[in-house]
């Protein structure tokens, strides 16, 4: 029998924020007790640990540097402005999270209404940093992978892709999203194990070149 | 369940992949054993850290560290702001056509004048009119009973026109007003 190398212990490669509730907790009693300045200051720890994480998904959801942008500083502002009604029961990155896709969701709608086309993915004008160095033939192949693994996720059904952006790029587990979204858990891990199933079956041509 | 003729599905593979516990010892022990299975699994753990790899460095270069800068302090910049009172816009005044306008003001002037000029003729003090409203109001004091006659029947006649006789199974329905009028003898 063949030896097989040993699995690796934990999927998660994120920077899993620690101390942000608590943070969040503080923010919400200086603003409770009129400390707007001190409010501010404390939130802006929350906005760094954040942002980065959170501008993927806004880009993930809408494809526009520029409105992603803009949803990730809508949904901050609308964090604090709304900070009161914080609970502890879930994690903040959680409760921002909710927020935030809520204003990529609004952001979108609004998008479709205005009637405005999403940016065609080949048009995207910055390819992957890690590929910056490679050869002309490799950058050439890492460009079609990309734009593969985006028109892959673009054909998902709303919900599949949503769950799956959410828990495997942005790294939140099928708890986590059934908290943002109100679907119950076992149906997470339903659309996120279609939305794999698909995805494997979209891309399966290019695993060779991983 | 580690036998050679048992395998796990993807979905529990998928769940393996996406549970950061650990806690599927027996999965794991499978697929220590078995050849097949330890590749189907790196096959899907190649797939999705390949998708997730590619994404997120697109992403990271899109938001540079300057861009995030930039971004940290157009959010701080806008909390900062106090709030302000929303503005209503208020609604715009309706233009009317000049002509129309000017007509207006003519025929104004001219009832105005007329007046003025009868009072004056007539022998009275001049006084402004009466507004229209105070005109128009309703009477609080009862009115004439030859009045009220007439009101009812004008709606009685109204009621026998030929339109409305199909109201009038209705209107049998209807208590007579006329009958609360004690009629002059």
């Amino acid at each position: 029998m063949a030896t097989v190398r040993p699995l690796a212990p934990l999927r998660r490669r994120s920077d899993r924020v620690d101390g942000s509730t608590d943070r969040a907790l503080r923010v919400q009693t200086l603003v409770a007790d009129g400390q707007l300045s001190e409010a501010r200051e404390a939130f802006d720890g929350l906005v760094v640990a954040h942002q980065r994480r959170a501008s993927r998904i806004a880009f993930l959801y809408l494809r526009d540097a520029a409105d992603a942008d803009e949803a990730v500083q809508e949904a901050f502002i609308k964090a604090f402005t709304r900070l009161n009604t914080y609970r502890a029961e879930h994690p903040f990155e959680v409760w921002f999270t909710r927020i935030l896709v809520n204003a990529c969701v609004d952001r979108q709608r609004a998008r479709q209404r205005a009637a405005r086309g999403r940016v065609s993915l080949d048009a995207l004008p910055i390819e992957p940093a890690t590929r910056r160095n490679a050869s002309p033939e490799h950058r050439a192949v890492g460009l079609a992978w990309r734009s593969a693994v985006m028109r892959a996720l673009d054909r998902l059904p709303q919900r599949q892709r949503q769950v799956f952006m959410l828990c495997h790029l942005a790294d939140h587990s099928p708890r986590d999203i059934s908290m943002m979204t109100g679907m119950r858990e076992s149906t997470v891990r339903v659309h996120l194990f279609r939305a794999v199933h698909k995805l494997r079956a979209a891309l399966g041509a290019w695993r060779d070149f991983a | 369940m580690t036998s050679p003729e048992w395998h796990p599905d993807d979905e529990r593979l998928l769940n393996r992949y996406l549970d950061s516990t650990g806690g599927d010892v027996t999965l794991d022990k499978h697929l220590a054993n078995c050849v097949v299975c330890a590749a189907r699994f790196r096959t899907l753990e190649g797939t999705l850290e390949h998708a997730y790899e590619d994404v997120a460095a697109m992403s990271d270069a899109l938001f540079t560290p300057e861009r995030l800068e930039a971004q940290r302090r157009s959010i701080l910049s806008r909390l900062g702001q106090r709030p302000h009172g929303r503005l209503l816009t208020f609604p715009e005044r309706v233009t009317t056509s000049a002509p129309r306008t000017r007509l207006a003001v003519a025929a104004a002037l001219i009832v105005m004048t007329t007046t003025g000029l009868l009072r004056i003729l007539g022998g009275q003090p001049l006084a402004l009119p009466r507004p229209a409203a105070v005109v128009s109001r309703p009477a609080l004091v009862p009115q004439p009973a030859a009045r009220q006659e007439a009101v009812y029947l004008d709606i009685e006649m109204a009621l026998a026109r030929h339109g409305t006789a199909e109201l009038q199974a209705l209107d049998d329905l209807t208590p007579r007003a006329m009958g609360l009028v004690p009629r002059p003898r």
